[in-house]
């Protein structure tokens, strides 16, 4: 830079002065670097979670897919023991593992129990490398878990956390049996594998453990497809030979969806801090106007002052996002929990709890949030860099200019908004367009804002006179006069709060929809089912039966039945009943005479997310592997159902007896006869099973429903968390965007104290100002968020899950978005009140 | 996840049944057959001690309390044209623990028994070796022997007799090849070691019952890339069980089957120390035409490692040897040098022809095997 006479002789004095602006305005400073740190936070923490879920997930998958092509599976009631030693011996299958896994609980803990055979694991594995880097250590002797049935192993961690050490005797306790074992050997590996609350053993302990004996879960195989003919061609008709590939393939789309869902929120907090930061910027450069056009009348140059401005938000980007990194990392090892809690609860069983740091998502958290606060400040600092000293001058300059694009902006917004629902409107459209085309919704609808901001404000001043007062009127005309800036403010709050609405309203929708799904797919009062001892292999006790029909309270009763069954979308669960379908399901979708034709027992009914996934329609043919092998039955129709993920189908006891002939049942639902106490009832039923033999459920219905609902809510807790998150952008935006504006002001608060009025009376005016702006703000975010949840609800989530869901308008949610807008502005307001009630007017005034 | 676990407990699990030390050296990626036959604790097992009376078919069976027990079959063979083929088919029965030493409670997949089978044809005329091996726990029936009718198999590579003696079927199949054969004996079996007790080193309990079938008649058909050949020829079989072999100080051994035309045989192993020399121990039995086996021990034979070969890893085999016992100067020279078992546990087994030193005339045929630590 060449010293020009006049001009400061180097650029401290341009720091400097930022510098004292940045202290003078702390608070704002303060609030802006919180509200990138929050978006930060939230992109960084969800990214790192659904990586860590991912990368879980992925090698879930990768390891039962990787070296795997193809699964026997039968149903629920597993593959022989002597189906693998022929499958090995007679046909010389030599990739072929046994798998088999259960619940255990060890000491309290819930805990998976792996059953394999390391032997068979070698041939399937067949790699001659050396130890895995993953191996930290052994303690124990690993060996003497093969062929024993009392041995197990566990990841180091974990036998400490169930306070054991290598020889030490315990309990497992499965559903059916309780068994002592001891701990053979530990092992630690590192994270990416760990292994979690996971009991390693070898087939026969798993076998007697989970009281499996004969029986395993299915056949792990690598094949080619020559042997895969043969297999299918050897096979009895009661298993059945699938492709890997097509069991993950529904589970893996799903669980995709799910982190997009979470992405795209996230990075939506992001833009709403985006819209915050322009705000700001534009702010500190309006608020210093006159030391910057002072500036360039001593010769500064607009570059200069773009760079300054730049520069400084570089500066406060780059704390913010370092910060928000370093809170990112800490609320993601919180998340991860919560993610991988959905993941399991929805989709599969996911053990991995690994937290997995990726140095790239913490750059990308940090590139993010600096290019977010630079790309936000460029407009301003554009502005500052531009404008003649004089205009700079001229408050009202760009105020009149922007009267006449106001308009124009709507229009635009108007278009926005239009293609963005083009991109919503398809029924079968790609995850990634619905989002792009609720980005564009929310976008255009932002550009709408000013004209909405100033025609609401038109109708109070309408309405208003003679309700507000002067002081009233005063703070309306105020907000006018500079809605170049409020309405933007107005915009950045008015998308923050939606967000919170829009999600609201979505959870809000889906809680909504599985209560009343829930009232009317659980028919019957009580469940009364075997889960070990004879009932389980031989059904319920005809005796039984009969003694509980034989109960006053008893209106009826029905037996069920409810397992995993293969299909050829992979499993599913299926439900069988001998409840009219009519009474029993919340159809979607319902072929001619469906309900008589499902009670004859001449089809199915599938479950929604099965139907959308796979698109299956009414009258298609579902082939599932019954007891008597595979057989194809016909959809009549498609309920809503939000218990598994991947889907459900629902058969009548006639059509179930017809292929699964010696199927005991083990299940039946009754119905208490009206005004019964059912907990007495409920009583009575535990003391009658208590003279049999083996172990009975009795769960009433109501404890089923509160308990679906318990897992409803811990699938949503990482969105619930998203939308507090966003919820807290918000109100930092809220404060930190009214707090600044008013602090602007400051000088024609003087301006009003000179012409007489009281402290009070300017304070008060600041208050009602920001009310104002916040109630604008919650005003036009109810629209806004209530758009943004049904394309949530009908684009969104049925896109990524497959589930309709009905709307429901939970009225606290919208109050809360009131609330929030209304309540931010006020606590922003009082600092400013407080200020200007302190201010001298000479002081203030001393420059005119 | 399963996957993962059980991948990285069946490796572990490799390293442990060959008592390979558990830790990030590399020596630790392949397992070694000497450490795996070297004591551990045997508490619990039967051991060699002292002679034992054999009685045959019987002892063809399993010998269960012992901790390692095989069925090694070798053999050249010949097509009709007269295309060379060498075959190895080994059944390898290792106990995890003492029997009994656990409850079962009727648990079908309970088993103390872990199977390896190695296999490998040697194609001589285009120099070509195949190799497969398999592993197998025994319960439930995927593994085992049985003395009647007699049976020992491990998946569906078996050893069979529709009764309890010879002829044997041997049936194996691989990726790359598959062979079927049928075996018969005319010679007894010949007993190593002192009436069948093989020491194999100072310490008691460190020795072996070992018994050889030395000449047995084979013919069958061997598959090699789908295509199937008729063959016949002479093999040989080795039965041994322990439960401690070997010393700690034995590294290897290398092992001579020869079948001499004139009908005459000798087996021979020389255990190596380890510094690679010859130990004390090593010994084997001149089989005579006439039926009368002489023992042998290292003072009576001369043996000269006369070339060597390297084999990729770097591990060096020696491919052709001359033997020097009772006045017959011998080269016995590999076929071929690549006859490497590139498996789990590595060594040198291949088809070798018996030539006199001088003349270079063939004097017979046999196997070769070398396990280098």
């Amino acid at each position: 830079m060449v010293n020009l006479p006049g001009k400061p002789s180097n650029n401290s004095l341009l720091w400097l002065s930022a510098w004292r602006y940045a202290v003078q305005h702390r608070w704002q400073t303060l609030l802006n670097i919180t509200a990138i740190m929050i978006g930060v936070m939230m992109v960084v923490a969800v990214d790192l979670a659904n990586n860590s879920a991912k990368l879980s997930f992925t090698q879930s998958i990768e390891i039962i897919n990787g070296s795997i092509t193809h699964q026997v599976v039968a149903g629920s009631d597993g593959v022989p023991d002597e189906i693998f030693a022929r499958l090995k011996t007679e046909l010389g299958t030599r990739r072929a593992a046994p798998g088999l896994s259960g619940r255990v609980m060890a000491d309290g803990q819930e805990m998976t129990l792996l059953g394999i055979d390391a032997i068979s694991e070698i041939n399937m594995a067949r790699q001659r490398s050396a130890l895995p880097d993953d191996i930290l250590g052994i303690n124990g002797n690993l060996v003497s878990l093969v062929g024993t049935s009392n041995a197990v192993a566990m990841e180091e961690s974990t036998a400490s956390s169930l306070g054991l050490k290598v020889g030490e005797s315990f309990h497992l306790s499965s559903p059916s049996d309780n068994f002592q074992v001891f701990l053979a050997a530990t092992y630690s590996i590192t994270e990416t594998e760990t292994a979690g609350a996971i009991i390693l053993a070898d087939i026969a302990a798993a076998q007697g453990v989970l009281g499996r004996l004969g029986k395993i879960d299915s056949i792990d195989l690598a094949i080619s497809d020559e042997e895969a003919r043969q297999i299918r061609n050897w096979l009895p008709d009661s298993l059945t030979l699938v492709s890997a590939q097509s069991r993950t393939k529904n589970v893996e789309q799903m669980s995709n969806a799910f982190h997009t869902n979470l992405l795209a929120m996230s990075l939506l907090s992001l833009l709403v801090a985006g819209l915050l930061i322009y705000n700001t910027v534009t702010l500190s450069v309006v608020q210093r106007q006159q030391t910057l056009a002072i500036f360039r009348s001593q010769g500064v140059t607009g570059r200069e002052l773009f760079i300054l401005v730049i520069l400084e938000n570089a500066f406060t980007g780059l704390i913010a996002s370092a910060l928000g990194v370093i809170t990112g990392y800490m609320l993601g090892t919180y998340l991860v929990t919560l993610v991988t809690g959905t993941v399991d609860a929805l989709y599969f069983d996911l053990s991995v709890t690994g937290f997995m740091v990726s140095q790239w998502a913490l750059f990308k958290g940090l590139l993010l949030g600096l290019v977010l606060s630079l790309s936000s400040a460029a407009i301003p600092a554009w502005h500052a860099s531009t404008s003649k000293p004089v205009t700079l001058n001229l408050q009202a300059a760009r105020s009149s200019d922007w009267y006449r694009t106001v308009p124009r902006l709507a229009l635009l917004g108007g278009a926005i908004t239009g293609i963005g629902w083009l991109m919503v409107t398809p029924e079968h459209g790609s995850l990634v367009s619905g989002f792009i085309g609720l980005t564009l919704i929310v976008f255009g609808f932002c550009l709408a804002v000013p004209l909405f901001l100033s025609l609401l404000l038109r109708v109070f001043q309408v309405v208003g006179v003679g309700v507000l007062g002067l002081s009233g009127m005063l703070a309306l005309r105020n907000v006018q006069s500079a809605l170049n800036r409020t309405s933007l403010a107005v915009a950045a709050l008015c998308v923050a709060v939606s967000v919170t609405v829009g999600v609201g309203v979505m959870i809000g929708s889906f809680r909504g929809t599985v209560i009343l799904w829930l009232e009317q797919s659980l028919p019957g009062d009580i469940q009364l089912v075997a889960v070990s001892g004879p009932s389980l292999s031989n059904g319920l006790p005809r005796s039984l039966l009969e003694e509980i029909t034989a109960l006053d309270d008893v209106e009826a009763l029905h037996q069920s039945v409810l397992e995993q069954v293969e299909t050829e979308y992979g499993p599913v669960l299926m439900g069988v009943n001998d409840i009219s379908g009519a009474e029993k399901f919340l159809m979607k979708e319902l072929g001619e005479s469906g309900y008589e034709a499902f009670d004859r027992g001449d089809g199915i009914f599938i479950s929604e997310p099965l139907a959308y996934l796979n698109d299956i329609g009414i009258n298609d043919k579902v082939s599932v592997l019954t007891g008597s092998g595979t057989v194809e039955f016909t959809v009549l129709g498609i309920f809503y159902d939000y218990t598994s993920g991947t889907g459900m189908i629902h058969m009548h006891t006639s059509s179930f007896q017809s292929y699964w002939k010696d199927e005991p049942i083990s299940r039946v639902t009754l119905d208490a006869r009206e005004d019964i106490d059912i907990e007495s009832l409920k009583e009575t039923l535990e003391i009658l099973t208590s003279a049999y033999e083996g172990n009975f459920n009795v769960i009433a219905n109501t404890e089923l429903r509160s308990f679906t609902l318990e897992i409803f809510d811990r699938t949503f807790a990482i969105t619930g968390v998203l939308r507090m998150l966003a919820i807290l952008v918000a109100f930092v935006g809220v404060v930190s965007t009214l707090m600044a504006l008013q602090l602007e002001k400051a000088r024609e608060f003087a301006i009003l104290r000179a012409t007489g009025m009281t402290r009070r009376q300017t304070s008060m005016l600041i208050v009602k100002q920001t009310a104002i702006l916040g109630f604008c703000s919650g005003l036009l975010a109810l629209p806004l968020g209530l758009l943004m949840s049904d394309i949530l609800i009908d684009v969104i989530n049925r896109r990524s899950f497959g589930w309709t869901m009905q709307h429901f308008l939970p009225e606290s949610v919208l109050l809360e978005a009131m609330l929030l807008a209304v309540w931010a502005a006020l606590l922003a307001g009082i600092y400013p009140a407080w200020k200007s009630g302190h201010i001298k007017p000479a002081l203030a005034l001393r420059d005119e | 996840m399963r996957r993962s676990v059980s991948y990285i407990l069946a490796l572990i699990l490799l390293l442990a049944l060959g008592c390979a030390e558990q830790g990030n050296e590399s020596a630790s990626s392949r397992l070694t057959a000497a450490s795996y036959l070297a004591a551990g604790d045997t508490s619990g097992y039967k051991l060699a001690l002292e002679p034992r009376q054999f009685s045959f078919p019987d002892d063809h069976g399993p010998h269960p309390g012992f901790r390692n027990e095989w069925w090694y079959l070798t053999g050249n063979l010949e097509t009709e044209t007269g295309s060379r083929f060498g075959y190895q088919v080994t059944f390898f029965a290792n106990a995890l623990r003492p029997t009994e030493e656990h409850l079962c409670n009727g648990n079908q997949w309970c088993t103390d028994y872990v199977w390896m089978g190695h296999a490998a044809i040697s194609d001589i005329e285009n120099r070509e070796h195949y190799s497969a091996e398999i592993f197998s726990r025994e319960a439930p029936g995927l593994a085992g022997a049985i003395s009647d009718p007699y049976r020992i198999w491990i998946q569906d590579w078996q050893l069979f007799s529709p009764d309890r003696d010879l002829p044997w079927g041997l049936e194996v199949t691989s990726e790359d090849f598959a062979i079927t054969l049928q075996l018969n004996s005319s010679k007894a079996p010949v007993l190593q070691g002192v009436d069948g007790l093989s020491q194999k080193s100072e310490a008691q309990g460190n020795a072996s019952f070992y018994y050889s079938l030395s000449r047995m008649e084979t013919n069958g058909q061997l598959s090699i890339g789908g295509h199937t050949l008729t063959v016949t020829g002479s093999s040989w079989m080795d039965r041994e069980w322990s439960t401690s072999a070997l010393s700690s100080n034995q590294s290897g051994w290398d092992w001579f089957s020869l079948q001499f035309h004139d009908g005459s045989e000798l087996m021979y192993y020389q255990l190596r120390d380890l510094e690679g020399r010859a130990h004390p121990f090593s010994a084997g039995k001149y089989m005579s035409i006439s039926g009368i086996n002489t023992s042998i021990n290292s003072k009576d034979i001369a043996l000269v490692e006369e070339h060597d070969w390297k084999a990729s890893n770097g591990v060096i085999y020696t491919t052709q040897w001359r033997m020097g016992y009772r006045g017959r100067d011998l080269l016995i020279k590999a076929y071929f040098e690549e006859q490497l078992m590139d498996l789990t546990f590595e060594y040198w087994e291949g088809a070798v022809e018996v030539l006199d030193y001088q003349s270079g005339a063939e004097l017979g045929k046999g196997y070769l095997e070398m396990v280098r630590n």
